[in-house]
């Protein structure tokens, strides 16, 4: 097989439907062709789009599904859902936790309402700081 | 079985001829045309896939091959094969796209993949036997191969798929694009000049064997 004849049954010997005699002697000259060898490879970065039947664009594409939509990303592992699973539900509890925790530390509102509209001192402020209420009799006992 | 219900029986599974199909449609048998669509369909599509990687925009492609032979089937002479001749509709709807999309030949960006420096490796090392089912299930090799045609100016590009994959001869393809004989032939020796040159400084750049 000279070059001519080799470079002429690549897209066969690409689809692989040389017979395998000539297949044989495509090979073996591809061998001790540098030339036809460094061709051939040049061919084969195109002959994915050029050469190949549709099947093989297909399969390429990853089936005749893919070609019809969209390839999906790649899903996650079944363990790495149990795993997100369980992360999931203890932030929940987390959250559950702290939401009890915030309720029960809440201050009891020092000021009423009345207290809030009248601008009066809070009843509680009034009742912590009051002052013993100033009997005028007891002067007098004491002289 | 008597002899008129086999006959009905044979006439029922003959395949008919596109150029029958085609008077029918031009009868006003709309259906008839839906037969034809679906024998051609995917032998356009895959022409399509050869320009453009955008599964989405193949499909458009096709439809619109459909429907600009549909509206012109009137103007359609049976000297010429039904199959070229919505060949060349696909083939022209491919070249407008092409143009369309890019005015000026782009430069191969060099960020490619993990793939397809894998699959760069393999075309660099496997063996020629181990390439073409090395290939199959691989989209790195089908991604890698859009992106260096795509580095080619769109009328290369074209004279390549037609001359190469659609083993189309020169006059046909001159009478396909409208281009003198001359010009085909000048073409197809610069495309590949070109698809060269992108290569080696694709690969080149990467240091792999096959064009150090």
């Amino acid at each position: 097989m000279n070059c001519f004849q080799a470079r002429r049954e690549f897209p066969n010997f690409w689809r692989e439907r040389l017979a395998e005699p000539v297949a044989n002697q495509l090979a073996g000259h591809l061998e001790c062709c540098g030339l036809c060898e460094q061709a051939y490879r040049l061919f084969a970065l195109t002959a994915p789009v050029m050469h190949s039947d549709a099947e093989a664009v297909d399969a390429m594409l990853g089936g005749e599904d893919a070609v019809r939509r969209p390839r999906r990303m790649p899903s996650v592992q079944a363990g790495d859902a149990a795993e997100q699973r369980g992360m999931i539900w203890t932030a929940l509890s987390m959250l559950v936790a702290a939401s009890v925790i915030a309720y029960i530390a809440a201050a009891t509102p020092r000021e009423s309402l009345i207290d809030a509209l009248t601008n009066s001192r809070p009843a509680s402020a009034i009742s912590a700081v009051q002052e013993p209420p100033a009997y005028s009799f007891l002067d007098d006992f004491a002289g | 079985m008597g002899l008129a219900s086999t006959a009905r029986l044979e006439s029922a599974e003959r395949v008919r001829p596109d150029e029958e199909l085609v008077a029918e449609v031009r009868a006003g048998e709309n259906a008839a045309f839906a037969e034809l669509a679906s024998r051609h369909r995917r032998r356009i599509e895959h022409l399509c896939r050869r320009f453009f990687i955008d599964q989405e925009l193949v499909r458009d492609l096709t439809q619109e091959c459909f429907l600009r032979a549909f509206a012109g089937l009137a103007s359609y002479r049976a000297e010429m094969p039904f199959t070229a001749w919505i060949r060349t509709i696909a083939v022209n709807a491919c070249y407008d796209e092409l143009r369309r999309r890019r005015r000026k030949p782009e430069e191969l960006v060099a960020d490619f993949t993990v793939g397809e420096l894998e699959w760069m490796e393999l075309v660099s090392d496997a063996s020629p036997e181990e390439l073409a089912g090395a290939a199959e299930e691989r989209r790195e090799a089908y991604t890698l191969a859009h992106r260096l045609l795509a580095s080619l100016r769109p009328e290369d590009r074209m004279v390549l798929v037609l001359k190469d994959s659609e083993e189309m001869g020169v006059q046909e393809i001159a009478e396909t694009l409208g281009w003198s004989e001359a010009k085909v032939k000048i073409r197809a020796f610069r495309a590949r000049q070109a698809l060269r040159k992108q290569a080696s400084r694709m690969l080149g750049s990467r240091r792999f064997r096959i064009f150090k």
